[in-house]
């Protein structure tokens, strides 16, 4: 019985505020899971109601972080840091796969996120990607300011605890970032949907 | 574009983004001067803005919402207004009435228990009943795909919070937004309605100057979920739950002390928003919020005559008989508080608009989330179940005496003997042994390796049943003799009243045992033998049945559902057939701010009968404390009948209660009270061979803990962090004198030093902002060598470099003179405890993955090593190399228990040879490798070295006589 797989979630998470930071380690695969699952629901565009079912082990994971582990902030950025960054990771790489077995057709995967973009077209994600990158060689806190928000679904408050800045500055990073995201795709991909 | 021409532009276009478009132009004249690069630049983004700032990344990748169009019953979703950890919050169109509306959705998972559900609906019912100006109107409920939705008035305007963090609020209008508030809370009062979460973020400001009470009793829907601490009551259904971190400092003292809260507490909350409306700071604030509850409990709030001047003494005397830690001190009402309030508005306010200089800046009203809309407030079906009951204060009585762990107790049904489990023998493992509750020599029943545990006695008191390590259950009779196996498989027996048949569960305990399917098992075997039968096979887990007195029942810890964590509680079923009944133990428990200390979440304890019948024993925590508490129990509903009162108060963890009545009224509880200490610990070993030498030796002393331990490779000396209360600093230990040093002073939390291959220096990381710096092993001034690094986590055997891991799981090698870092790893996997094989030429580390952590070896080089060059040698957690570079040795969980295994490799490949052998288990109830805060381990010269932790303890007696 090896630990990893079988120790549930919460568990860890009680492990880990009691201060085991090998627990964290041993929570990672766990979320990582899940959010290989959110985002398999989040591409399919399956209704997306049947999702609040879903969320819950990550919800739940955020909820409980949340709540002031004893072993600080940095904790808290890094299971954040890292549970945004694998969703970027895992949504990219869908966008990529589905690219490259549709190549021929001249096909590139977007999704239609309700409200990601303005007047219905869609988000293309590996340019976001690519954008992101871009972004984080001009100042990497926005990249990551963008990545927490976007990719890990964290508040403005939220990600201002979790990097530990001003919640003034993080919003003022997510406008500037986002306007600046906005242009890079646009320009670089033009307005094909 | 370079980062400083952004940096600049970035400025320019968030100044220009906050006037309106028409004045943008005549800053950017004044912004940009003469360059014309970056005017073109912040031109070209403002062009775009409108677009990039209506919708674009605005709804995240994690939260999948309703699209617009979208009908819940009689009403049309328009679009998402904002969304948080806690749910979303929509406008939408009430189709049939024609009017706007907001509509919150909460997750799907609050709510998948249909009791509480109900109760959910009767609180948005209540709280739409109030229609009271002053809190928020509640058109509907319902539940959409199994998540709970309400339906409220579309409110514009800001939270107080928002209202705040622009600062302190004039005396005036504080005065005016008080009555308000007052007014609305002693409407819900009258109606029997408790908020119990009232704080700046549910008072929501509309943009006409009316205030709104929100939320009314939803903290109690999410904390019934949520709790692990007092802070949970908090965690409700905000839109943004990092707004409300840390707002414990909004509780009464007696809801951080768990006990009967009534309206009065809503009074003391609102004492501390009127302190922060007036000073602009916090009543109670402090680092973490178990110094918050304490600032609560015993102090008062910083004085607000020295903050604000001129304030009116008659508003200064309202807050602070608001903030009285006594409830009886406080305003008794909320009307009593409305109208004090009230009269200050008639004469105070107007002078105090002269003498209090009020703010009068404009800026940024956009950025205060520009429309904050705000749906969300049930009513509250908080209604409390009064207990008359006076605190019980029982006498305690330490029964046992041991330094190592003596836990486990169980009474005799007379009262008169008690039966544990002990490791007094010296020999390694716990037995059962018997003892006079009065004194006298206690008589040891078993022998033989293996922890034997749990004991329990038959009504008759002439058998003990028992847990054995070969995890059988056996009997034993009470005067000694040869124990007999009843089955091959169970733990935690208990005798039926008439003493025919036992009760048992096989499987594991803990969370496991509910969450997955089979892990926990409950069964009932005749006393005399008999081919055991399970009881409710329907439920995927089942585990510590207790019978009822009737002797028909049994109560035990079930989970009817593994795929929810809902449905988890304590339940009562006929042994023979029938439906099993939820009793609302764990939610009594959690209403009251009570968690189980190891699982953090939910009680895992057996509980004992209350003797008088009056409810159930159970340990739970409270703050940094676990003692027992009675929750009140009908053994005829099977159902929870109040709250949970305090038995004991001990500052050691108090658990595994056993409890009889004896003739004369007496209340008797035999409970084990103990505690858990991290030390270093050093395994003589030939590290070559993988062969132990000998048995494993404590190598740190005393209270503080000592984690992460390194040692010297000519093993003269250990580097390790001591966890000393306030503090966690590099130490070292010279083993042959035994003299330790500290390294480090600092205020930052120090982790994981290690000694150069010469000794001469130790790396270790600083937490607050993983930086990593370098010290001599003999003490001196610590040297920064990279900020914002990680942790490092081994050296190069020159000494020259040293390997770690970024705070996010990337892998880096730093060039110790140039500063230098580079990716050691090509992956985007989350990667630990690296460290280079004695000659250099290779490195090990772990890197998760979709099926737990394992280590792999590659080969050093100059570029990144791919997954596909990484060789794949064991599961676990922490490794270290032997000294020639052929066996790799890692804490495994491989045999259910973390222990250490060594696996051998190929001296030239480094490809692992042969399957992992044990080196040194610790299955065992006093020591565990499990507990410890790190999982490092360390190998020099001969010797292995890892931190372990140890538990020790003794039995005590509560007793009591029923008021």
């Amino acid at each position: 019985m090896p630990g990893t797989t079988s120790q549930p979630v919460s568990q860890l998470l009680a492990q880990w505020r009691a201060g085991d930071e090998e627990s964290l380690r041993r929570l990672v695969p766990l979320v990582y899971k899940e959010l290989r699952r959110l985002a398999h629901y989040y591409l399919r565009r399956e209704r997306p109601d049947h999702t609040l079912q879903t969320t819950a082990l990550v919800h739940e994971a955020y909820l409980c972080l949340m709540k002031e582990p004893p072993s600080g902030l940095e904790n808290r950025a890094h299971f954040f840091g890292v549970c945004a960054n694998l969703m970027r990771e895992i949504l990219v790489q869908y966008a990529r796969r589905r690219n490259a077995a549709k190549r021929d057709g001249g096909y590139r995967l977007t999704l239609d996120v309700a409200d990601a973009l303005p007047k219905g077209r869609n988000l293309d994600l590996i340019a976001l990607d690519d954008a992101l990158q871009e972004l984080a060689k001009l100042d990497p806190q926005q990249s990551r300011i963008v990545e927490l928000r976007f990719f890990g679904g964290l508040s403005i408050e939220e990600t201002s605890h979790v990097l530990g800045i001003s919640t003034a500055t993080v919003k003022r990073h997510w406008t500037t970032a986002r306007v600046w995201l906005y242009d890079e795709i646009s320009r670089s991909h033009g307005d094909e949907t | 574009m370079k980062p400083e021409q952004w940096q600049q532009a970035r400025e320019v276009l968030a100044d220009a983004l906050e006037l309106k478009p028409e004045d943008r132009s005549a800053f950017l004249d004044s912004a940009c001067s003469s360059d014309h690069t970056l005017r073109q630049e912040v031109e070209r983004l403002l062009s775009s803005s409108d677009e990039a700032r209506s919708g674009f990344l605005q709804t995240s990748a994690l939260r999948v919402t309703l699209t617009p169009g979208t009908k819940l019953g009689d009403y049309e979703v328009k679009g998402l207004l904002g969304s948080g950890g806690m749910g979303e919050v929509y406008r939408a169109r009430d189709m049939r009435l024609g009017r706007e509306v907001a509509i919150k959705v909460l997750p799907g998972y609050l709510s998948q228990d249909p009791d509480r559900l109900r109760r959910f609906e009767q609180e948005a019912r209540a709280a739409a009943a109030l229609n009271h100006p002053s809190v928020l109107a509640v058109h509907q409920f319902g539940t959409y795909e199994g998540a709970p939705y309400l339906v409220s008035e579309l409110l514009e305007g800001s939270t107080l919070r928002d209202l705040l963090l622009r600062g302190r609020i004039p005396v005036r209008k504080v005065i005016d937004h008080g009555v308000q508030i007052a007014r609305g809370l002693a409407a819900a009062h009258e109606k029997g309605i408790t908020h119990r979460d009232l704080k700046p973020e549910n008072l929501f400001v509309t943009k006409d100057g009316r205030v709104k009470i929100l939320d009314f009793g939803l903290a109690k829907l999410t904390q019934a979920r949520t709790s692990s601490d007092h802070s949970a009551a908090t965690v409700s259904a905000e839109t943004e739950p990092g707004v409300v971190m840390g707002t414990v400092g909004y509780m009464a003292p007696e809801q951080v002390r768990a006990e009967a809260a009534d309206h009065r507490a809503d009074i003391f909350a609102f004492g501390a928003i009127l302190y922060e409306m007036l000073t602009g700071k916090r009543a109670f604030q402090k680092p973490t919020s178990a110094e918050t509850m304490s600032a609560i409990l015993n102090e008062e709030p910083a004085g607000i005559s020295q903050i604000v001047q001129s304030l009116p003494p008659a508003l200064h005397r309202v807050v602070h008989r608001c903030l009285e830690k006594n409830p009886e001190q406080r305003f008794q009402s909320a009307s009593d508080l409305a109208f004090a309030l009230e009269a200050l508005s008639d004469s105070g306010s107007s002078a105090a608009v002269v003498t209090v200089p009020t703010s009068t800046r404009r800026a940024n009203w956009w950025a205060v989330a520009g429309v904050v809309l705000v749906a969300g407030a049930l009513g509250s079906l908080f209604f409390w179940i009064r207990s008359p009951r006076a605190p019980i204060t029982p006498t305690l009585t330490r029964l046992t005496w041991d330094s190592g762990l003596t836990t486990d107790p169980a009474l005799s049904p007379d009262g008169k003997l008690l039966a544990y489990a002990s490791d007094r023998s010296g020999e390694g493992h716990l037995d059962i042994y018997l003892q006079q509750v009065g004194g006298g020599e206690p008589l040891r029943l078993t022998q033989g390796p293996g922890d034997k545990r749990d004991p329990t006695f038959s009504p008759d008191g002439s058998t003990i049943a028992f847990d054995s390590a070969d995890d059988g259950l056996y009997l034993l009779s009470t005067l000694g003799g040869t124990a007999r196996k009843l089955v091959s498989k169970g733990h935690g027996a208990q005798f039926s009243p008439d003493g025919k048949q036992l009760a048992y569960w096989t499987g594991a305990s803990g969370e496991v045992a509910l969450n997955i399917p089979g892990m926990a098992r409950m069964y009932v075997v005749d006393s005399t033998g008999s081919v055991p039968k399970q009881v409710r096979p329907d439920f995927p887990g089942a585990l510590f049945p207790t019978w009822m007195p009737d002797g028909q029942h049994l109560l035990f810890l079930g989970n009817p559902d593994a795929s929810k964590i809902e449905t988890v509680d304590w339940w009562v079923t006929p042994v023979e057939s029938g439906p099993a009944v939820r009793t609302g133990v764990m939610e009594a428990m959690r209403e009251a701010g009570l968690t189980s200390d190891v699982q953090d979440l939910l009680p895992y304890e057996r509980p004992a009968l209350d003797p008088g019948g009056n409810g159930l024993i159970l340990s739970g925590r409270s703050g940094d404390s676990t003692n027992l508490w009675r929750v009140p129990f009908s053994l005829t509903k099977f159902r929870t009948t109040g709250r949970p009162q305090r038995l004991t108060s001990g500052a050691t963890r108090e658990e595994s209660p056993s409890a009889v009545g004896l003739v004369d009224g007496m209340n008797r509880v035999a409970f084990s009270s103990f505690s858990e200490n991290l030390a270093v610990w050093g395994l003589p070993t030939q590290l070559n061979q993988g062969r132990v030498m000998g048995s494993a030796e404590q190598l740190t002393q005393g209270a503080a803990g000592a984690i992460m331990p390194s040692i010297s490779r000519d093993g003269s000396r250990i580097v390790f962090v001591s966890t000393r209360p306030g503090q966690q600093e590099v130490w070292t230990k010279d083993l042959s004198t035994g003299q330790e040093t500290a390294l480090t002073a600092s205020r930052g939390r120090k982790w994981d030093p290690h000694f150069s291959p010469d000794g001469s220096q130790v790396a270790f990381a600083e937490v607050e902002n993983w930086s990593v710096f370098v010290v001599p092993s003999v003490g001196g001034a610590q040297e920064l060598v990279c900020r914002g690094c990680g942790e490092v986590t081994d050296w190069s055997p020159d000494g020259k470099r040293s390997i770690g891991n970024s705070a996010d799981g990337h892998a880096w090698v730093l060039d110790l003179a140039s500063h230098e870092r580079r990716d050691l790893l090509a992956t985007r996997r989350w990667i630990a405890t690296d460290s280079f094989s004695p000659d250099g030429q290779w490195f090990s580390f772990v890197a998760a993955g979709s099926d737990g952590q394992h280590a792999y070896v590659a080969a050093t080089s100059e570029q990144p090593s791919p997954e596909s060059a990484w060789i794949a040698v064991i599961d676990g957690e922490a490794y270290a190399w032997s000294p020639d570079g052929n066996l790799l040795y890692a804490l495994s969980w491989r045999d259910g228990h973390l222990c250490i295994w060594a696996r051998r490799l190929n001296p030239q490949t480094k490809h692992p040879v042969g399957e992992p052998f044990g080196i040194y288990h610790s299955h065992g109830g006093r020591f565990s490798l499990a507990n410890p805060i790190d999982k490092t381990m360390g190998v020099g010269s001969n010797r292995l070295v890892f931190s372990m932790g140890e538990r020790t303890g003794n039995i005590w007696m509560a007793e009591w006589k029923e008021q």
